[in-house]
């Protein structure tokens, strides 16, 4: 069996948080591949059916460049800590 | 699962269909995607806040000349409304738009009483709703 990876959805708002993962990027900052950004014109624009939909299909659920790296390092870490989401059984 | 009628969230129709179902023109303004400035920057930064709304609010006055502001969000509708009245007391803002819910719109439109479904607002609405009710 190939080993759990976590799965991290991090539903980003356009002018805030989805400016410091793409400043992540510019700078060259890592952040783990396990982290899937989503864009949105506005967080009021995430439905609860988004984040279900999420967490069904695995996702575990997160301004500044160096900020959004660093987060996203100690999220991956603790994720990896909890392990799989058993919601995606259901 | 989630049956999702907008094509394109960064050029979004769907609210402006909504209005035009109620007889309203929406056009589509260059800033019609940006940020209200509400959300953690209003109670963070003000100022900054302050400052994306104003220029949101300044978009829809000069390229629209719009009669009302409409929203979906209600987080929207404070920051539009109420910000709205504090840069007008600064001096910062020489105009008024009323802004109301898309919802609050509709019960207007079905004949709903102003009082009972669109009474909160901190920028003058009842010119616009007595506009509304007469047709």
């Amino acid at each position: 069996m190939e080993e759990w990876e976590p799965n991290i959805l991090v539903i980003a708002c356009n002018w805030c948080t989805y400016q410091a993962a793409d400043m992540a990027g510019s700078l060259r900052y890592c952040y783990p591949p396990s982290v899937k950004v989503v864009r949105v014109p506005c967080s009021g624009r995430i439905e609860p059916e988004f984040v279900i939909e999420a967490l069904l299909n695995g996702a575990i659920a997160g301004s500044k460049g160096l900020k959004f790296a660093e987060v996203m390092k100690e999220f991956d870490e603790t994720v990896r800590k909890l392990g799989p989401n058993t919601l995606k059984k259901v | 699962m989630y049956p999702d009628k907008e094509e394109d969230p960064f050029n979004p129709k769907v609210l402006r269909e909504l209005c035009e179902a109620l007889g309203a023109e929406a056009p589509y303004y260059s800033k019609l995607v940006d940020c209200c400035g509400m959300g953690a920057l209003r109670s963070t930064d003000p100022e900054k806040s302050f400052t994306l709304v104003k220029e949101k609010l300044e978009c829809i006055k000069d390229e629209l000349d719009a009669d009302i502001i409409v929203t979906t969000c209600s987080s929207c509708l404070i920051q539009l409304d109420d910000a709205q009245e504090r840069l007008r007391k600064e001096g910062k803002l020489n105009f008024s738009i009323p802004v109301l819910h898309y919802v609050q719109l509709l019960a207007l439109c079905m004949g709903f009483d102003p009082n009972q479904v669109a009474e909160i607002s901190v920028t003058p609405r009842d010119e616009i709703i007595n506009k509304i009710i007469k047709g």
